[in-house]
């Protein structure tokens, strides 16, 4: 299942503390946490316990991101609200942290089915003063698994927050995997704040008061940030007529239907972005360069269709499963008739 | 013949660039030792000055002084001898 | 004459608090007993939001920024991964007892060795005097121009008190920092008493951190700029006033390290 395996990739690739807040969709993956905690699954494992709150488990997070260490949560719309300040600070002071986030029905409680409705939250504005972190979006749970130990190694290669969006369906769905022991990361953690031992004291801050001072930092942070490399997949897009673009379970889906519109003989394919921070605009304008009808599916009102239109300058289509509603090849397959 | 008697004596090391002039330590010292100058420091402040021989008495090294000062401008108190006339 | 300065603090640093605060007291108290005990090697201070947020201007210690509040919990997040440091932090009445009321509580339940020092002024010190948790009934602040009114905003809170409800902690003490001002014939005289005992409960505090148990020091201090006094009569008033509300004793000292006579 999507959280088991999740849970087992994060002890696998070198989790060192996990600290959670129960909230459905996402539960699971804490719960599947303390038993590998329990049979001591990983020596490298140390540290498992349940916060009071999610505000206090991303302060726990930058706690232990502080001093070096591996640390994750997984948590769903109404928790990473809370957790929105803490990234903000943990962004500007280059603390590592990783979170999982399952997608539910929002805004507000909402209900616990699967939306993409996050992805405005996570991509353009996680935090006040202009905070972001990558995010990974995976549409399989081996992919599931793989980001998870590619969340580690990105948070501490370039210091900053990292978030896997996923959604209920694929926190709970079953799937075989090919390769289910992955390998240990291996991080730095020079920079961290251990104790002086001896040498220089290590500053861990994100308070400026010198306008200069600050604006040097403001620009270091967003020359680290463009060095970042989008990433994305495509799926029979170089001679696609019809372009859906879609990440996660919707991608799935579009995949479903260009598939069938190819039998069809509509010449239809997928653009899937895989960060969705840094969104991979060159490589949509590169594959949508040939199609004359581009088509954003999600399961939201329309969030992701407005960065599409931006890199591809056209108008684009949309099709949207609101409210918690699974998505359906069907739909998908009516709107290009 | 004379012979220089040497008896303790005391002094307080101010890192004067430090002090706000907030005066605890004069109102604390209890041989009143410690006065602000009419000179004042990088910071803007009279900052404060150390006088063996004090108001009430001499100092007696009792390190009050370096203990209630919230600014560590006060750095110390250190011990020394000076010599006496005597006989 | 050169004297050897202490460890933990930046050569020539000047702290950022306003004269007669003894919120500088307390971080020299720090450095000072983090060099009696040994380990400014292995300290990592949090930092909170307030005046204590640029302690890291004067104390040369590992520090780690806190969001308002949340000291507490990055605290927690720090010392299970790193359980051989000292860490503590400087919190200041707003940043403890209202915002960070829920970690600091939840923090000292699970009694994890850290060591929460909280510098008591009973106001908002860095934003201008607010009213904080600890703001006695009846008095002026810039968001109570009329008095605290306990009616709209309940009485202040007592932290150690509050906190003594828990088993989790090790180590729970109220002391005055403000020296007392004491009339003499011809002077008023500063006790040094308040300094003293305030350097036993932070070494008290660390001890007891080394020993494995949770602390929480209360420190009643003033803020003259804040109060609108001199900086003799914010003296008097955390004696009379702050005292009165917040009455300093022991509350818990489980493994014995307290060395306060009164």
């Amino acid at each position: 299942m999507g959280a088991e395996a999740i849970a087992e990739a994060a002890v696998d690739a070198g989790l060192e503390a996990y600290f959670g807040y129960p909230i459905t969709p996402s539960s699971e993956i804490m719960e599947n946490l303390a038993l590998l905690y329990a049979s001591h699954r990983n020596d490298k494992f140390k540290v498992y316990f349940q916060s009071a709150s999610e505000v206090e488990s991303i302060n726990l997070l930058m706690g232990a991101g502080a001093a070096g260490h591996i640390a994750m949560t997984a948590t769903s719309g109404p928790g990473l609200s809370l957790m929105a300040e803490g990234i903000s600070y943990a962004y500007t002071s280059e603390i590592p942290l990783v979170i999982v986030n399952v997608n539910r029905g929002g805004p507000g409680l909402g209900n616990v089915a699967p939306e993409q409705s996050d992805y405005l939250f996570v991509t353009k504005s996680l935090g006040h003063g202009g905070s972001k972190a990558i995010v990974l979006a995976p549409s399989s749970i081996q992919e599931a698994m793989n980001q998870v130990r590619m969340a580690f190694e990105l948070s501490f290669k370039f210091r900053i927050p990292v978030i896997i969006l996923t959604d209920a369906i694929i926190i709970h769905m079953l799937e075989s995997v090919d390769q289910d022991h992955l390998l240990p990361v291996s991080v730095d953690s020079g920079w961290s704040a251990r104790g002086r031992s001896g040498g220089e004291r290590h500053l861990i801050n994100s308070i400026y008061l010198e306008p200069d001072e600050f604006r040097k930092i403001k620009v270091k942070l967003e020359e680290k940030w463009k060095a970042i490399e989008p990433l994305s997949d495509c799926f029979m897009c170089d001679d696609a007529e019809t372009l859906f673009v879609a990440y996660g379970i919707s991608a799935r889906i579009a995949m479903e239907a260009a598939t069938e519109l190819r039998e069809k003989g509509i010449r239809a394919g997928v653009f899937r972005p895989i960060t969705l921070n840094p969104f991979p605009g060159k490589m949509l304008m590169d594959a949508a360069s040939n199609s004359s009808r581009i088509i954003a599916i999600e399961m939201n009102e329309g969030q992701m269709v407005h960065d599409v239109q931006y890199w591809v300058r056209r108008d684009v289509e949309l099709v949207p499963f609101i409210g918690g509603i699974y998505p359906d090849t069907e739909e998908v397959i009516e709107k290009c008739k | 013949m004379y012979r220089p008697v040497l008896r303790q004596k005391w002094d307080v090391i101010i890192d004067a660039d430090r002090c706000k002039g907030c005066e605890i330590c004069v109102n604390a010292c209890p041989e009143q030792n410690l006065q602000l100058s009419k000179n004042i420091n990088g910071l803007g402040y009279h900052y404060v000055e150390f006088n063996f021989h004090g108001k009430r008495g001499d100092c007696t090294g009792c390190n009050i002084c370096y203990n209630v000062c919230p600014d560590y401008s006060i750095l110390g108190v250190v011990s020394g001898e000076e010599a006496v006339n005597g006989s | 004459m050169q004297v050897k300065q202490l460890s933990a603090v930046i050569p020539g640093a000047v702290n950022t608090y306003c004269p007669g605060c003894e919120h500088g007291l307390l971080l020299k108290f720090i450095a000072m007993a983090l060099e009696e005990l040994g380990v400014t090697e292995k300290a990592i201070m949090v930092g909170s939001v307030g005046c204590s947020t640029l302690a890291f201007k004067f104390l040369n210690v590992d520090y780690v920024q806190a969001p308002h509040g949340r000291a507490p919990a990055i605290m927690t997040g720090i010392k299970e991964v790193e359980p051989g440091a000292i860490v503590f932090a400087v919190q200041g009445d707003g940043d403890a007892l209202s915002i960070g009321l829920q970690e600091l509580i939840h923090a000292a339940n699970r009694g994890i060795p850290i060591t929460v020092f909280m510098y008591n002024n009973m106001v908002f010190g860095m934003t201008g005097g607010q009213m904080a948790p600890t703001t006695p009934e009846g008095m002026v602040t810039t968001t109570t121009p009329f008095g605290r009114n306990t009616k709209a905003s309940g009485p202040p809170i007592n932290s150690c008190e509050l906190l003594s409800c828990l088993s989790g902690p090790s180590y729970i003490r109220r002391v005055i920092i403000a020296p007392k001002p004491i009339q003499l014939k011809d002077r008023v005289m500063y006790s040094s008493k308040e300094a003293n005992e305030s350097y036993r409960a932070v070494v008290s505090a660390l001890k007891t951190q080394m020993m494995g148990g949770f602390s929480y020091v209360e420190f009643l201090g003033t803020c003259n700029v804040n109060w609108k006094m001199s900086i003799t009569d914010s003296k008097k008033y955390a004696h009379e006033v702050s005292a009165k509300v917040f009455p300093p004793r022991l509350f818990r000292d489980r493994f014995g390290v307290d060395s306060i006579e009164s």
